[in-house]
């Protein structure tokens, strides 16, 4: 579900593959149509963000969706 | 803080300055006074004024700082659905706590809980303009809450 999430159920490695790929918040914000905010906050695991977006992240991160996002039960 | 905190901070602020106009044109020792129709519809006008201005000079100045910051994510988008699901559910309540306690009145004459005679104009006109000013400053408490959490 989208917003705001409990740190954990939805991890990500947005943070790891932006650094990899040196690129900065702000530089991947304004690719994926969000805000630097947004980012930070699903880089620290506060908000899980909508499909569309995911997606359009692990697009640009050029990762597999499943590579970038895990969800634990 | 981004740009929509900024504003709620903004929007709190000159909600509480107007509530306190409000109340400082409507209340004695915190007592409604018994004002002429003429000094509420100018309180009124007056309260609907500030508000427009507090709020459109802040939106002008934030917007001209933050550039393209300024439009809103899906994020800010998922904050804001939710600051106004709980304004709905605040107003919801303060307004039927309005209804209970006029009814309590009715029918309980010479109960022990705080009266508020709603059956004058100045109580019932100051009262729900408090509740409305009650919702919109818990709508932006739950946003800078939700910005931060």
């Amino acid at each position: 579900m989208t917003g705001p999430t409990r740190r954990g159920r939805v991890s990500n490695r947005v943070r790891e593959l932006r650094e990899a790929a040196a690129m900065t918040q702000a530089e991947l914000a304004e690719r994926v149509s969000a805000s630097r905010q947004t980012i930070i906050a699903i880089e620290a695991e506060k908000y899980a963000p909508s499909l569309e977006l995911a997606f359009r992240l692990a697009r640009c991160l050029g990762a597999p969706f499943e590579d970038v996002f895990s969800y634990a039960d | 803080m981004s740009h929509h905190e900024k504003f709620a901070w903004g929007s709190l602020i000159a909600s509480l300055l107007a509530w306190s106009f409000l109340t400082m044109r409507m209340t004695d020792s915190w007592a409604v006074v018994n004002v002429s129709p003429g000094h509420m519809i100018w309180t009124y006008g007056a309260v609907v004024v500030l508000m427009i201005v507090a709020h459109a000079t802040l939106a002008a100045i934030l917007d001209a700082r933050a550039g393209s910051e300024a439009g809103k994510d899906e994020r800010d988008l998922a904050i804001a659905a939710r600051a106004e699901r709980i304004e709905g559910l605040v107003v919801l309540a303060a307004v039927n706590v309005l209804i209970i306690h006029a009814l309590a009145q009715a029918a309980f004459a010479g109960h022990a809980l705080p009266s508020i005679d709603l059956g004058t104009l100045p109580v019932l006109f100051y009262a729900l303009l408090t509740v409305l000013f009650l919702g919109h400053i818990t709508s932006q408490l739950a946003t800078i809450w939700l910005y931060r959490a």
